[in-house]
């Protein structure tokens, strides 16, 4: 029956993995060398997360939002919904996710975050950590390098990254987790049927930290 | 007595010249080519479809590898290509192998309108006119029957005008059979398009004779069950009897069984490899199974 299901899926699935990681290649290819901006970005995240206080909070919350912006149009938009029609939705999504963490970083409870917060070392590796787990299942999976998708380029990693970072802030509202569980089931429902493991993966990181992160703040 | 070619084809369908029909087309080695029905103009057995296969956004290195396959086609003999503006990027990348000359001037260019909006479909219209390069299209079909009360008078229009050739109406996965079945009887279509293969076979019921009767041509989709067919059949030896209908693979028999239904115009595999394109038109060439090897055909594929 479960193969019978995913059989259904694929049948709604309007390209291959070849073409998949064709896109990454050509988005990958199109934006070099201004992609490195993004490298400049994450470490600029990590050095936020570091250092916790309510500005660098703000701070981490609209860079992120740039991220995400950035990805639903320039990646979903202009380059997978080529591939995949019902992606254009998806644009619009993370443009949503976008303003939202913008207006979110006006939350009260961002005021937490204070100057007087040591500066946390795992905060930052677990971000750097989540950043790289995507493209290092990629590889893993037998992509190339020219066809991983990196964190504020790619809509999984910086989905991934999202939701860690705000775990380490301890700020999860539930208007900033929603956007980013529907695009990992969007992209477990093809993965699955592309065989995709790095697609599929990342429902359960996604599901796994934000579990982690609720728990935690629970005790 | 003269009969024209939809008459002989009505006649065959309806079994009438089974016995005189079929040992003709058996004995063929021959390349085939059937009628369509409405104007008697002959096209090959076996076209070409692009869901999926050709659906590879803007990587030049694909795009250039499926220009390849499509070049191979022509060369191969065929001429019907089959899309739709549901197929992602493939009707974009059909235009651009047309500027990498892969593609003669003429062929027979199919696809689709599929949306619910009329507006909407007028502009998907005029889409597929600038994305492959063309001013008259082969057929312009209704994808899976959507809006087809607003789409169809409007493709009629557009026929007169001579901007398009043939007009259709697709479906698939044997959905919505009921409603393409009153379309056939009281609509003025050329063909249908719909799913045939040794696993789904409804459509002999009833789809199948009614155009015959209605002197409608046949496509073919989904032929190999988006490749599924493979995967049931992997692991089986080619059947003796394979030989006898100069069948080398599992490809070629799944093809000569469907294109030899007497109803049947063509067929449109979809395929992103030269070895396959290469198999797969092999199929258009007889002999031809008859209809006792049809039957034999059935039950082996039940069997295994
Ligand atoms: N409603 C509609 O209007 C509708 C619905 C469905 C389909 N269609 C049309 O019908 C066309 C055909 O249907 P389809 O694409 O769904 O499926 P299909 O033609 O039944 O199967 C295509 C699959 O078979 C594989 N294949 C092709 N030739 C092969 C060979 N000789 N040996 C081994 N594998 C082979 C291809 O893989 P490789 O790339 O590896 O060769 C591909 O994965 C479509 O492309 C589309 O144009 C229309």
């Amino acid at each position: 029956m479960i193969a019978d299901f995913k059989d259904w899926l694929g049948n709604f699935l309007p390209y291959s993995l070849e073409s998949w990681k064709g896109l990454l290649a050509h988005y990958n290819q199109t934006w070099w060398p201004y992609s490195a901006a993004s490298v400049v970005l994450a470490v600029g995240l990590l050095w936020l997360v570091f250092r916790p206080s309510l500005l660098h909070g703000r701070v981490t919350l609209w860079l992120l939002g740039i991220c995400w912006a950035w990805v639903g149009w320039f990646f979903i938009g202009d380059q997978f919904a080529t591939l995949n029609w019902s992606a254009r939705y998806f644009s619009w999504l993370f443009i949503l996710q976008s303003f939202l963490l913008i207006i979110y970083s006006f939350h009260g409870e961002m005021k937490k975050l204070s100057k007087k917060t040591r500066p946390k070392l795992w905060s930052s590796t677990l971000v750097f950590a989540s950043m790289l787990v995507i493209p290092c299942i990629q590889i893993l999976s037998g992509y190339s390098i020219n066809q991983l998708g990196w964190f504020a380029l790619t809509p999984d990693a910086t989905a991934l990254t999202t939701v860690t970072l705000l775990g380490m802030l301890n700020f999860l509202p539930t208007g900033l987790w929603i956007i980013p569980i529907i695009w990992s089931l969007f992209v477990f429902t093809y993965s699955w049927p592309l065989g995709d493991i790095p697609g599929m993966s990342l429902f359960l990181c996604i599901a796994t930290l934000l579990m982690a992160f609720k728990l935690r703040r629970a005790d | 007595m003269q009969l024209n070619r939809r008459q002989l084809l009505q006649l065959t369908s309806a079994g009438a010249l089974q016995g005189w029909c079929a040992p003709l087309l058996a004995e063929s080695k021959e390349r085939i080519f059937k009628p369509i029905p409405s104007t008697g103009e002959e096209i090959p057995l076996i076209g070409m479809g692009t869901w999926i296969t050709f659906n590879v956004g803007d990587n030049t290195s694909l795009r250039d590898a499926r220009c390849q396959v499509l070049s191979r086609f022509f060369e191969l003999g065929g001429r019907m290509v089959d899309s739709s503006p549901m197929y992602g990027s493939a009707e974009d990348v059909l235009g651009y192998c047309e500027t990498r000359e892969a593609a003669p001037k003429q062929y027979f260019r199919t696809t689709k309108v599929w949306t619910s909006s009329d507006s909407e479909g007028r502009s998907q219209i005029a889409d597929s006119y600038r994305l492959w390069k063309t001013k008259q299209f082969g057929l312009f079909q209704v994808h899976n029957l959507v809006n087809w009360r607003s789409h169809l008078p409007y493709l009629l229009d557009l026929k007169a005008e001579g901007k398009i050739r043939y007009v259709g109406i697709s479906t698939s996965h044997g959905r919505r059979h009921r409603d393409l079945a009153h379309i056939m009887q009281n609509q003025d279509i050329d063909f249908v398009q719909l799913t045939y293969n040794l696993a789904d076979r409804e459509v002999e019921e009833r789809l199948l004779p009614l155009a015959a009767d209605k002197g409608i041509g046949v496509i073919v989709n989904r032929p190999f069950r988006r490749g599924g067919l493979f995967d049931r059949l992997n692991g089986v030896p080619i059947p003796d009897w394979a030989a006898s209908l100069g069948c080398e693979n599992m490809a070629q028999i799944m093809l000569k069984f469907i294109v030899s239904h007497p109803s049947v115009t063509c067929a449109i595999p979809a395929t992103s490899q030269l070895a396959h394109l290469e198999e797969n038109m092999a199929a258009q060439y007889g002999p031809m199974p008859d209809s006792a090897t049809r039957k034999e055909m059935i039950s082996w594929f039940e069997r295994v």
